[in-house]
């Protein structure tokens, strides 16, 4: 099992997460947020995809927390997806974005938060996807992850950056790739006959040599565990 | 042969290029490009020579940090770090050297070109000309590219340009390709499972080359690769 992983990320750093739907992506940064909670720190959760009360609801039904535990309800959400569907904001949403489409709002709104979080917490913005296809100006993403990524950074927490695989282009990925201290890929293999496996790969970190394998991400009773290599 | 260059940590972990050559180093992202820059100016450091290293990813503490590990705390301690992060994040920076603004290049040049204008025979890296370009228009970066190098070659200053590959328009590659004296390769090869990077002095204009690859590592001697 991977040590960057098991101890948690690094305090400081800033991650790229890639992989095509399915395949596991918000399951990862739940548990991330999760463990987190659970030791102490605060998680910041910035949906594009889903309401907050869907992905707890998510989050139990895969069994990373049970019915009675409530560190899923200490998550904090920021939801831009609420406005999508002309739902009022959710019930666990500490903030909402309505307009996705304003960079610069959205940047505003998850620094605000940010910055009142405890040190070593842990910012998660799924998905970046979510936010470049709302975006008129999709140039506009790659700035707002470099300074996004450095400012949560400089106060010494980490931040989790969500990406789809199939919505950009290679250019899109290896430049967002450059803007950030590590990159983790997922993927699903699906074999005749066999149960769907998701693996997780850490492909680069900056200042650290990791384990370049692919590992599976396995549900057990304790969340999400990696497996092999 | 002796005579010829190649990108080899000697068993001393010392590395030269010709002096005052302005050199490339494209590869794609997380294939330890800052990591062998960082290497080579500490290599240099130890030879009692001076090197800027000005970055936009790493932040100055983590260059510093690395420096450290290949060269000790008291060399590490000449290093001239440019802070092109604190910038990014409207804070003070630590690092005497700074850019103000990433978006502004002349502000970049002349920072850099006061930085160096005291150096014969020194050395400059460049973290990263890709992340400039999210900044400022490409052909911007380009003409950037020219003068500052222009510049250190001036001052027998030998230059180390980052550049991530798969991220720009091929012309704009090709551009900066044959303005510059020489190009470093890296890239990523998937043996058992696991990556490794490759790396290579593919061409350095008026000199003779070795380029074979080697394979990376953090602070042995480069090897020679073999896929077994």
């Amino acid at each position: 099992m991977s040590t960057l992983l098991k101890e948690g990320l690094p305090q400081g750093t800033s991650i790229l997460l890639v992989g095509p739907p399915g395949s596991g992506k918000t399951s990862l940064c739940l548990q991330l947020a999760l463990e987190g909670i659970r030791e102490g720190c605060e998680a910041l959760y910035l949906t594009t995809e889903s309401t907050p009360t869907n992905i707890l609801a998510h989050a139990q039904g895969v069994g990373l927390f049970q019915k009675d535990d409530t560190t899923g309800t200490k998550i904090k959400f920021i939801d831009a997806y609420s406005w999508a569907i002309g739902m009022r904001k959710d019930e666990y949403a500490i903030d909402r974005i309505n307009n996705p489409s304003d960079i610069n709002k959205v940047s505003l709104v998850i620094m605000n938060q940010a910055q009142i979080l405890s040190p070593r917490s842990l910012v998660i913005v799924d998905s970046v996807s979510g936010l470049t296809l709302a975006s008129q100006k999709k140039e506009r993403i790659r700035n707002f992850i470099h300074v996004l990524a450095h400012r949560i950074l400089r106060q010494g927490n980490r931040v989790v950056f969500v990406l789809e695989e199939g919505a950009h282009d290679m250019a899109t990925i290896n430049s967002l790739r450059s803007l950030v201290q590590g990159t983790i890929f997922t993927r699903i293999i699906d074999r005749d006959g066999c149960p769907l496996r998701r693996e997780l790969r850490i492909l680069s970190f900056i200042g650290a040599s990791p384990k370049t394998s692919w590992m599976e991400m396995v549900l057990g009773n304790e969340g999400l565990q990696l497996e092999g290599g | 042969m002796s005579d010829l260059i190649q990108v080899s940590f000697t068993p001393a972990n010392t590395l030269e290029f010709p002096r005052g050559s302005q050199l490339l180093l494209i590869g794609p992202p997380g294939t330890v490009k800052a990591a062998f820059a960082i290497r080579y100016l500490s290599s240099r450091l130890k030879q009692k020579e001076i090197g800027i290293y000005a970055t936009t990813v790493w932040t100055p503490k983590q260059v510093r940090e690395a420096a450290i590990r290949f060269c000790g705390k008291v060399r590490a301690k000449t290093l001239r770090v440019v802070d092109g992060v604190s910038c990014v994040t409207s804070q003070a920076s630590e690092e005497p050297i700074a850019f103000q603004s990433l978006f502004n290049l002349n502000l970049i040049s002349l920072t850099l070109l006061q930085t160096m204008s005291d150096l014969e025979n020194g050395h400059l890296c460049i973290d990263s000309l890709s992340t400039l370009m999210i900044y400022a228009e490409p052909t911007a970066v380009l003409k950037f590219f020219q003068v500052l190098s222009a510049r250190a070659k001036d001052h027998k200053i030998t230059g180390i340009y980052l550049l991530e590959e798969g991220v720009h328009d091929p012309e704009i590659v090709a551009a900066l390709r044959f303005s510059a004296d020489g190009v470093i390769e890296v890239r990523e090869v998937e043996v058992k499972g696991a990556l490794h990077h490759l790396i290579r002095l593919a061409y350095v204009r008026g000199h003779r080359v070795n380029n074979r690859s080697l394979l990376f590592s953090e602070n042995g001697p480069y090897q020679e690769f073999n896929k077994e």
